[in-house]
C-alpha cells in the first residue's frame, strides 16, 4: 500500500508518497507500459527489461530521497533508464522510439492477439455511431488520418480554437463510451 | 494520490500520440508511473486509438445502405452472368408492362376502378367487392305518346324518342331537357331525360336523380321512373335512399319491376351485412 504523509508545514497539499516494496510492485504494469511505450523493444526484451528494472527499483529502494519535491515515480523511471541503458549497450544499439507502434509491437501489451484488436475495431464503429458526426470527423482525422489540429481544422472549414474544443469534447465521449466496457480494458 | 492531469483528457490523448514536446513527455511520464488514473486514461486511449489508426478504412466508412447491401446480396446470388444480366431486363419489362395496364385501366372510363362505374355492358359495380348491383338496361319507350299534348311538344318528343331507341342518349337528352322547362308536367319528357341521362354513353346520374325524383312526386306509381332513380341513388352510393325506393317498388306489385326490386334489396341487404 501507499504510504502519504502531508508535509503541513510548508504550506503544501500535494502528498509524499514513501516508496515500498508493495507500491513498487504496484507501479509494474506502468513500468511495463512506459518501457513498451518509450523504448523499442519486442516482446522479449520488454519483458527482460521489465524484470531487471523491477529487481533493481527493489533493491534499492530504501536509498533513494525524493529532492525538489520530485514524483516518486521519477525514482523508476531513472532506473528503467538505467537498465534499458545497459541492455542495449550489452545488444550495441541504443534506440528510442520514433515510428508509430505496428501492429506485432502491441501484441502482448494492448492485445492478445489481432483478432482482438479486429473485434475492437468492430466495437467502435458500434459506439461511433452513437457519436456526433462532428465527434467522429476530428477523431478520424486526428487519430486515422494523422493530421496535426491546424490542417484537421482547416480541413473541417473551423477555427482552431474550435478544433481543440471539439477534440477535448470528443475524447471525453469516447472516454465514457469506453471505459466501463471490459472489452477496451487491458 | 492527487491527480494533476484529472481533466486533461486530450493532454494524455497528446502523450499517446507522442505529440507532445520531450520535456513535458518526461514529466507527464514521471507522474502516471504513479498515477492509476492517469495509467487507466493511457491504456485505454492507446487501445483506442491504435484502433482507430490500423482500423480506420473500416471503422470510418460510411455506414452501408440497404441499396449496397442488396449489391451484395445481388453480386452473390448464385446466377450465371447471362441470367445476371437478362433478370433485370426482364423486371423492368414486368414494370412497365404493370404501369401500362394500370394506366390504361384508370384512364379507360368504363371500367369499375374505384366504386361505382359502368361496364360495357351497362352494369353498375363495385370494383371493392366485386358485386354486380344493378343491371341497367335500356327501357322501351312503350308508353303510347299522349294524343292531347300540344304538337309542338308531340314532334319534339317523338324526335327525342327516335335517337333514344337508338341509343343515342346524348341526342335524345339534348331535345328532352329543353321540353322539360317547356311543359314541365309532362311525364313522358321527364322520364325519358332521366332515363338517358343515367345511361351509358350519357351519364350525368346527379341531374337524373334530381328529374326522377321531381317525377316520383307528381306520379308516384311510376314504377319504372322509382326502378331507375334507385339505380341512380345506388351508383351515388345513396344505399339507404335505394332501399327505401326499392320497398316502395316492391310493394307496388309491379308484374315486371317488383320481383327485380326484391331481388336487388335482398342484394343491398347482404353487402349492407
Amino acid at each position: 500500500m501507499l504510504t502519504q504523509n502531508f508535509i503541513e508545514n510548508i504550506g503544501t497539499t500535494r502528498p509524499i508518497v514513501m516508496i515500498d516494496r508493495e507500491w513498487i510492485a504496484s507501479r509494474r504494469e506502468a513500468v511495463k507500459h512506459y518501457l513498451w511505450k518509450k523504448w523499442n523493444l519486442n516482446d522479449l526484451d520488454l519483458e527482460e527489461v521489465l524484470q531487471e528494472t523491477m529487481v533493481a527499483a527493489l533493491q534499492s529502494f530504501d536509498k533513494y530521497e525524493a529532492r525538489n519535491n520530485a514524483e516518486p515515480a521519477t525514482y523508476l523511471i531513472g532506473i528503467a533508464k538505467n537498465v534499458v541503458q545497459t541492455y542495449f549497450r550489452r545488444r550495441d544499439r541504443h534506440e528510442h522510439r520514433r515510428a508509430p507502434i505496428e501492429m506485432a509491437e502491441s501484441m502482448g501489451v494492448l492485445f492478445h492477439d489481432e483478432a482482438e484488436a479486429q473485434e475492437l475495431a468492430g466495437l467502435l464503429r458500434e459506439k461511433f455511431a452513437k457519436l456526433p458526426k462532428k465527434y467522429v470527423q476530428v477523431l478520424e482525422l486526428i487519430y486515422y488520418q494523422e493530421y496535426k489540429e491546424g490542417d484537421a481544422a482547416a480541413a473541417m472549414g473551423i477555427a482552431v480554437d474550435k478544433f481543440y474544443s471539439l477534440k477535448s469534447d470528443a475524447l471525453k465521449r469516447l472516454r465514457k463510451l469506453c471505459k466501463n466496457d471490459p472489452r477496451f480494458r487491458p | 494520490m492527487l491527480c494533476t492531469y484529472q481533466n486533461r483528457l486530450d493532454y494524455i490523448a497528446d502523450y499517446v500520440r507522442g505529440a507532445l514536446p520531450e520535456t513535458e513527455q518526461e514529466t507527464f511520464e514521471a507522474h502516471f508511473l504513479g498515477c492509476d488514473e492517469c495509467l487507466a486514461n493511457i491504456r485505454l486511449l492507446e487501445k483506442t486509438t491504435f484502433t482507430m489508426r490500423h482500423y480506420g478504412a473500416s471503422i470510418f466508412a460510411p455506414p452501408i445502405t440497404w441499396s449496397d447491401r442488396l449489391k451484395i446480396w445481388w453480386e452473390e446470388l448464385p446466377l450465371s452472368p447471362q441470367w445476371k444480366s437478362a433478370i433485370p431486363a426482364l423486371a423492368t419489362y414486368l414494370l412497365i408492362i404493370g404501369i401500362l395496364s394500370t394506366g390504361y385501366a384508370w384512364l379507360k372510363p368504363n371500367l369499375p376502378i374505384g366504386g361505382f362505374g359502368h361496364t360495357e355492358s351497362g352494369e353498375i359495380t363495385t370494383s371493392s367487392k366485386n358485386l354486380a348491383l344493378v343491371d341497367l338496361q335500356h327501357y322501351d319507350w312503350a308508353q303510347p305518346t299522349p294524343t292531347t299534348a300540344p304538337p309542338e311538344l308531340l314532334n319534339q318528343l317523338t324526335e327525342a324518342q327516335r335517337f333514344y331507341q337508338e341509343h343515342d342518349y346524348r341526342s335524345a337528352a339534348s331535345r328532352l331537357a329543353p321540353l322539360v322547362e317547356q311543359f314541365p308536367q309532362s311525364l313522358e319528357a321527364r322520364l325519358y331525360l332521366g332515363l338517358s341521362q343515367l345511361l351509358p354513353n350519357y351519364t350525368h346520374t346527379a341531374l337524373a336523380i334530381k328529374n326522377l325524383e321531381i317525377l316520383i312526386q307528381s306520379h308516384p306509381d311510376q314504377a319504372a321512373a322509382r326502378w331507375y332513380l334507385t339505380q341512380g341513388y345506388i351508383n351515388k352510393n345513396r344505399f339507404d335512399a335505394a332501399r327505401q325506393q326499392l320497398t316502395a317498388l316492391k310493394k307496388q306489385g309491379d308484374p315486371f319491376f317488383g320481383p327485380q326490386a326484391e331481388n336487388l334489396l335482398a342484394k343491398l341487404n347482404n353487402l349492407k351485412k
